[in-house]
């Protein structure tokens, strides 16, 4: 049996692909802060005495 | 225990005329407290408004002291928040070691549409501005999600008096800082951060704004722009630009946003406005290298 499609440029097919993506959770979560004195982006005034764990960017 | 008469849906707004802030085209309204309370001092002059009719009503509260709120939070930011459920509200408890174990702040809110903030006086001196970071931006970010209209980006935006907007996203350490100095020496664009931004859909057209939260060049800027496509920076050895399928830079846009990972709808929604994102502008990998350069590709550039 004739394939109707034939001549008529069919694309390859392509299986899906799994693209892994890096997350940062430490930068996607906020309230980390950008620097051990100030809490979120620096130049904020903080309340929070430097406590802020890890640098947000 | 939840101030159960405290619906602010329902109730007036506000006894009195509240101050207001406009951070990517939300508005806040802060009333209550003291006069310190709603006086976000000069920092976020640029982003007053004199009227406006308020998306997020704010109240602002002291108490004496609070206690750490009971029961297992439904997500633990590993920083100064986390967040509890209780019934249909949600309650943010921040809390710092430098203060102790008791938070100094506590935020309740049921659909992001009036939050009331309770500040604890036995930790917080009496000038303390109630919607510090991270209190403003977590409120600003959950009600973009929660209502699926918008999402803050990690990156630096920038309007170029000629060519227009530019917005170029990156992680910690890909560029945003140096891109922005290279830019403001070359072109002396207006920047409207250089670290966080919004993006809202406004008519089929993808809009910028300007945040407070800014980074380490400490840009802020409460004007928005118009973009035609967002470029995702890389190291690399040499200025390269790089076309990325929607999907990809979909997976690429939400690894660089700042999602409410406590809440599935607003995970989803996060997800679905990049989606729309990526089918209203092409989204390019863009390797540079820290030089003039960079900028003359980026402002050549043509889809």
């Amino acid at each position: 049996m004739k394939d109707g499609n034939e001549g008529k440029g069919k694309s390859t097919y392509q299986s899906p692909r799994v693209t892994a993506i890096s997350l940062r959770p430490e930068e996607a979560v906020l309230g980390h802060c950008k620097s051990p004195s100030s809490a979120g982006p620096v130049g904020a005034s903080c309340v929070t005495g430097g406590a802020c764990k890890t640098q947000g960017s | 225990m939840l101030d159960e008469t405290a619906s602010f849906e329902t109730s007036p707004r506000f006894d009195s005329q509240p101050s207001l802030l406009c951070v990517g085209d939300v508005v806040l309204g802060i009333d209550g407290g003291s006069s310190h309370h709603t006086d976000p001092g000069s920092k976020l002059d640029v982003f007053r408004i004199a009227e406006g009719d308020p998306d997020i009503n704010v109240r602002i509260e002291v108490e004496e002291s609070l206690k750490p709120w009971s029961g297992e939070p439904a997500f633990d930011s590993g920083a100064v928040w986390k967040v509890f459920h209780e019934r249909d509200q949600l309650v943010f408890d921040f809390a710092s070691d430098a203060l102790g174990c008791d938070p100094y702040k506590r935020m309740q809110t049921r659909n992001f549409v009036s939050a009331q903030i309770i500040l604890n006086g036995d930790l917080l001196p009496d000038h303390a501005w109630p919607l510090e970071y991270p209190a403003d931006e977590l409120l600003i970010t959950n009600y973009l999600a929660h209502y699926g209209l918008g999402v803050e980006v990690h990156g630096c935006g920038l309007i170029d008096q000629e060519r227009g907007g530019f917005l170029f996203l990156g992680h910690s350490g890909a560029g945003k800082s140096t891109t922005t100095r290279l830019w403001k020496s070359v072109r002396d664009p207006e920047i409207l951060s250089d670290d966080r931004i919004i993006l809202r859909l406004h008519e089929g057209e993808l809009w910028m704004y300007g945040t407070p939260w800014h980074g380490e060049a400490a840009f802020a800027s409460a004007e928005k722009a118009k973009l035609n496509r967002i470029f995702i920076l890389q190291h690399g050895p040499d200025n390269e630009v790089t076309a990325l399928s929607p999907a990809r830079a979909a997976g690429e846009l939400f690894a660089r946003c700042f999602p409410p990972f406590h809440s599935a709808h607003g995970l989803q929604n996060t997800v679905e406005f990049l989606e729309r994102v990526v089918s209203t502008v092409p989204c390019y990998e863009s390797q540079f290298v820290p030089d003039n350069g960079a900028v003359e590709i980026a402002l050549n550039f043509h889809d």
